[in-house]
């Protein structure tokens, strides 16, 4: 008895159901992709994209964990390739950002205004994303110097940012909307 | 189509070592870089990454292409500096709101230099690891597998879901669709209709997908085994080794005894 256990890992002991792996998959695939969807603005990361809208997405429609998960890996593929030295910022800021919208669009879910409720989400997860930005140019990268220089970075990228939670806010609330009336099936995929 | 895969096709020594290594190494870097603030070592250190990165034989237009990204901020970073930072005493520029002094000028260069540091260990594990091998790599070193399998998937399908958007956007443009009106936020909005496709057809391969794990059998047996294991070689071992003693010594040093490194 005592032996079978030894062999069964964390992950076997509370598998993920097929579903639910699928879920992952093809969520953390739409984040890589949107992100690589450029609109073309001169920003100091290269690229402003629609990656915010995906994971704002993921949160209304599949919950915090989705969402969490899919931004904070599937930002962090293309950061690998693009810019490695935003990946621990990444990961975590993302993870945040879809963790809290998602655990404000499901918990608030009664609420029968779904689009204020939406809003309210993108908008405080939006802040975690500019705010943990920010700070990673300002206070982390130029960790264990004294002073304030890394704030010219950080604000010449400041309105990018907001400009990336604006649009991917609206984007999302949008793109819920519609797949809502067009693929009622969704209703099913929540894991 | 964009550039996603960077992976160089070659049989080198660095490609051989295993990817738990790599990525061991990779995460002890970027937190050496973070804790050094010695501008003599980072140089040195993004020296020999740039060496070992060209062992690689990667191609000059990969490498080229994808360092520029990161170099632009590097770059960014020296220039934005003397905005807000011009404590010290040797003044090398004096302009109105723009004095580079150079306690000023050797911090921004470390701040960059921090910056090439951490982009090029990671960009040498992207240049020689597999997707793959990567994975598999994480999964051993704890990575739930599920997780990993998720990952998986997701890499095979980045590629599907960039085709199906450009394919989409085309057909909406054929059909008298203009996306390149209006402003921000109108443009925004013209996304949408080439998003909802994307997004339904994404679902529904979500759907097949989940019906192909169960029949494949996923979740099925107790102890899972791979069609494709990694193993650690001896020089793996001992590259493991000296990488985790080298670069604790160095953080150790840094942190607790204060050395400038």
């Amino acid at each position: 008895m005592r032996k079978q256990r030894q062999g069964i890992s964390m992950s076997e002991r509370n598998p993920m159901t097929p579903k639910a792996v699928a879920i992952y998959g093809v969520m953390i695939a739409l984040v890589a992709t949107m992100t690589l969807v450029l609109v073309p603005i001169p920003a100091t990361r290269g690229y402003f994209n629609l990656g915010e809208a995906m994971i704002f997405f993921a949160a209304f429609v599949f919950g915090r964990k989705v969402a969490g998960v899919a931004g904070a890996v599937g930002a962090g593929i293309i950061d690998l390739i693009f810019a490695p030295h935003f990946l621990p910022a990444t990961i975590v800021i993302k993870f945040l950002e879809g963790y809290v919208a998602g655990t404000i669009a499901i918990g608030m879910r009664q609420v029968s205004n779904v689009w204020a409720v939406r809003t309210v989400a993108c908008s405080l997860a939006g802040m975690i994303m500019i705010a943990g930005y920010f700070a990673y140019e300002v206070f982390v990268l130029p960790l264990g110097l004294s002073d304030t220089g890394g704030l010219g970075p950080a604000l010449v990228e400041l309105p990018f940012n907001i400009f990336q939670v604006l649009l991917g806010g609206l984007i999302a609330i949008l793109l819920a909307e519609g797949i809502e009336l067009s693929y009622p099936r969704i209703q099913d995929f929540r894991v | 189509m964009v550039l996603f895969d960077i992976l160089v096709r070659k049989d080198t020594p660095l490609h051989r070592v295993d990817p738990r290594v790599k990525i061991i190494s990779a995460i002890l870097l970027t937190f050496f870089a973070f804790v050094s603030s010695n501008l003599l070592v980072l140089v040195a250190l993004v020296i020999i990454l740039q060496v070992m990165i060209f062992s690689t034989s990667v191609g000059w237009r990969t490498y080229s292409s994808t360092i520029w990204l990161v170099a632009r901020l590097a770059i960014l970073f020296v220039l934005l500096w003397p905005f807000f930072d011009q404590a010290g005493e040797p003044i090398l520029l004096d302009l109105p709101i723009y004095k580079v002094t150079l306690p000023a000028l050797l911090d921004s260069l470390v701040v960059a230099f921090r910056i090439l540091l951490i982009a090029s260990g990671w960009l040498l594990l992207m240049f020689t690891t597999p997707h793959s091998k990567l994975v598999r790599g994480m999964v051993k070193l704890g990575l739930p597998y599920d997780i990993g399998l998720s990952i998986t998937i997701a890499l095979r399908y980045i590629p599907n879901f960039i085709g199906t958007i450009s394919q989409i956007k085309d057909a909406q443009l054929s059909r008298g669709f203009d996306m390149d009106k209006g402003g921000p936020f109108r443009r925004a909005r013209n996304y949408i209709p080439v998003l909802i496709p994307t997004v339904a057809i994404a679902l529904r391969t979500a759907e097949e997908l989940s019906s192909v794990l169960v029949c494949r059998g996923y979740g099925g047996s107790v102890k899972r085994t791979y069609l494709k294991e990694i193993h650690l070689r001896g020089v793996d071992t001992l590259a493991v080794a000296s990488v985790i003693v080298l670069f604790s010594l160095a953080i150790v040093s840094r942190i607790i005894w204060g050395l400038p490194i």
